[in-house]
């Protein structure tokens, strides 16, 4: 008889009850969405300078947010931040410095454009056109393809 | 109900939701994937001999890497990977080339940490200009 791939076994004996969850074939729901979603993290030394910042997560998977704070001072100008899929920018997810001060959060839900392969780099770039050093701090929220 | 068995779907409620009920234990390969822990660490110029450390705070074991280099260089930069000052054996690892170039660590030995330990980066500062490294842990909580 072929065992199912997921199962609960039988509990032990009669004074332990636990009886294993074997998960080795297909799960999913929201909940395991929530569970299995990954916070690929990088940094971008200075918005001000124009350069990108990259990671490799090393699976392939979904952009579900981008989100960023900024660590310093923008004192004026602007610079334009784009996070990227290897190269290609993500629909819906361009942010703008202007002047402020540090701390300021934004967050954006990709829904196009967001998918991303086993060899594919995650890039935040800045084209740099603001005055004042600061630093940015950038999540990306994914789903990786497979549990 | 105290014979109850620890793993368990309970009777639906009005809505219909049948909590999936985990007090026991849980194994497999979907287990395995989910419980991987990402962790990154920036090193602010790969072209100068020096260390980055990132400290987990739980034991584990490397699994892999993966490195991104954020400028063009010229010349070639070798990384080390270790677990507080012991090499993680597996292959070589090098950034050359333009910004976004890659590359892949697989731990095969000496990639087990516990929880008072620390990973730690090392490049020999081989590449000539000033380049961020972008590099993430994979790692399996024990």
């Amino acid at each position: 008889m072929v065992q199912v791939l997921n199962r609960f076994e039988s509990p032990e004996d009669a004074t332990n009850r636990d009886n294993p969850l074997v998960l080795d074939g297909t799960v999913e729901g929201t909940a395991i969405d929530a569970i299995q979603g990954r916070q690929i993290t990088t940094y971008l030394a200075d918005v001000s300078t124009a350069a990108s910042a990259f990671a490799l997560p090393g699976f392939a998977g979904t952009v579900v947010k981008v989100t960023t704070i900024r660590g310093g001072t923008i004192d004026s100008g602007s610079s334009t931040v784009q996070p990227r899929i290897e190269g290609i920018a993500i629909p819906g997810t361009t942010i703008n410095f202007g002047a402020a001060g540090p701390g300021g959060e934004t967050a954006n839900s990709p829904t196009t454009g967001n998918v991303f392969s086993a060899t594919d780099t995650l890039e935040v770039s800045t084209t740099g056109g603001s005055v004042g050093t600061s630093p940015l701090f950038i999540l990306f929220y994914v789903l990786p393809d497979e549990v | 109900m105290a014979n109850n068995v620890l793993n368990r779907f309970e009777r639906a409620d009005a809505s219909g939701d049948n909590a999936l009920i985990c007090d026991g234990t849980i194994s497999g390969s979907v287990l395995e994937n989910l419980e991987t822990v990402y962790l990154f660490v920036y090193m602010p110029d790969m072209s100068t001999a020096d260390f980055v450390y990132v400290f987990p705070r739980f034991p584990g074991t490397v699994i892999g890497a993966t490195l991104v280099s954020g400028e063009d260089v010229t010349g070639t930069a070798i990384f080390t990977l270790a677990v507080t000052t012991t090499t993680i054996a597996g292959n070589s690892l090098a950034l050359t080339g333009n910004a976004g170039a890659t590359d892949i660590f697989v731990a095969t030995a000496d990639n087990t940490f516990t929880n008072s330990e620390v990973l730690r980066v090392e490049t020999d500062g081989g590449s000539t200009n000033v380049c961020p490294a972008y590099i993430i842990f994979e790692l399996e909580p024990t």
